[in-house]
């Protein structure tokens, strides 16, 4: 097989290839050593030029704030800004009864800090065991979802199997299977990329670890450089939804 | 009881919408002034001219979702705002041309020795569409987006990305 054009090569480190063609790209690179090296100079460079980059701060920034206000605020606008933050409150008192709530796309770090095996590396054999039933249960009764629709969620690992999660009942939460922006879908997604880095030698397992359990939305925005998940990814499917 | 005709009615509700509207733009600035500062810089305005493109490219965004237009991906649209506007600068006069064989004292040189002063002057003589791509890249775009911005295919920002960077790794 020829060797992967360095431009591909960035495409598939950035994650902006089909997964079937990045699976091709990644199977040609683990077996070409020359691949390999012209990937790493790539990344390497190109950690140096963002570095450069992140160099040129702006000047603070209050007296172009400042500025930009005064320019924004017509005449007289002040009069209003009571009544405006007063439908504020009501909106907020509004959003946070609405019973949407039980379908926050994030765990309860008090409830679900993560958990991970000791000691475990990428060569490990790796295991998904369905969760039983009991521990699914017990997952939702510590949410105070009573009666989960069936298909609704998915009992996730939050940290994953195969980045050393443990079937620990501090691992585990219910995950709005296909609900929301930020669905169980998505955060897949998140795993196979974290796994594919930590284990390419690209991404500390640690950390990877350590983000995914702190804030996954953030993670997945900080891995995939996106606000808003990827298209792809919505209509990715890898786990099934607990029924 | 007193006759109101409806469009009074309306005026007086209308002006509640403006202090949350103002508010957003002002977050959406703290969030984007630092990316849209080192763009802008990249592609070679002076700090003067890339703060009041800014200030001008919130004053449209302001008019833009005042006017009830798309939402949809605003980091693109600020960064597409602020590369047109940089563009009409550049029409007006040129962008600063830099000469990187002048005449040098022995301290300079000494410095510029350095990698890192190689890799500045490196991404300073890219091509100004190489350099909108490294610098895009920098801040976290995705390829589809920078193709939006810079207008051209995605195919093309990965090439420009390839060519800039097989330049810079020269320079290390």
């Amino acid at each position: 097989m020829r060797h992967i054009p360095g431009h591909e090569l960035l495409l598939e480190a950035d994650g902006e290839l089909s997964v079937s063609r990045a699976e091709e790209v990644r199977r040609h690179v683990a077996g070409c050593a020359d691949c390999r090296a012209r990937r790493m100079e790539l990344l390497e460079t190109l950690g140096a030029a963002v570095e450069e980059h992140r160099e040129m701060e702006p000047p603070p920034i209050e007296a172009a704030r400042a500025l930009l206000q005064s320019r924004l605020r017509p005449s007289g606008g002040q009069r209003y800004l009571a009544l405006g933050a007063l439908a504020a409150a009501l909106a907020l008192l509004v959003l946070q009864w609405t019973p949407e709530r039980l379908n926050e796309p994030a765990p309860r770090a008090a409830l679900t800090p993560g958990a991970f095996q000791a000691g475990w590396t990428c060569a490990a054999e790796t295991e998904r065991p369905a969760i039983a039933t009991a521990v699914a249960m017990e997952v939702f009764r510590k949410y105070g979802i009573h009666d989960p629709r069936p298909r609704a969620y998915e009992v996730d690992y939050l940290i994953p199997p195969d980045l050393g999660g443990s079937d620990d009942l501090r691992n585990l939460w219910p995950q709005p299977y296909n609900e929301g922006t930020w669905n169980a879908r998505v955060k897949d997604a998140l795993e196979d990329r974290l796994r594919t880095m930590v284990c390419g030698g690209s991404l500390e397992l640690a950390t990877a670890q350590r983000e995914i359990a702190a804030d996954w939305i953030s993670a997945y925005r900080k891995y995939f450089r996106t606000r808003e998940p990827l298209p792809d990814h919505v209509a990715f499917v890898k786990d099934q939804p607990w029924e | 009881m007193r006759y109101l005709h409806p469009d009074i009615a309306l005026l007086t509700i209308e002006p509640e919408a403006a202090p949350s509207l103002e508010a957003e733009v002002t977050a959406l600035f703290d969030e984007y002034r630092g990316p849209l500062f080192r763009f802008l810089r990249s592609l070679g305005l002076s700090a003067a001219d890339a703060e009041e493109t800014i200030q001008e490219v919130f004053l449209a965004l302001f008019k833009h979702l005042r006017a009830g237009k798309p939402r949809h991906n605003l980091r693109s649209w600020l960064f597409q705002v602020g590369h047109n506007r940089a563009l009409k600068i550049f029409q007006r006069r040129p962008a600063p041309v830099l000469t990187l064989t002048a005449a040098r004292t022995p301290e300079q040189q000494a410095i510029e020795n350095q990698t890192r002063r190689r890799v500045t002057a490196v991404i300073q003589a890219l091509p100004e569409l190489d350099r909108a791509c490294i610098a895009l890249r920098a801040e976290g775009l995705r390829y589809r987006e920078i193709a939006g911005i810079l207008d051209i295919s995605l195919g093309g920002v990965a090439l420009a990305l390839e060519r800039a960077l097989g330049r810079i790794g020269n320079a290390r």
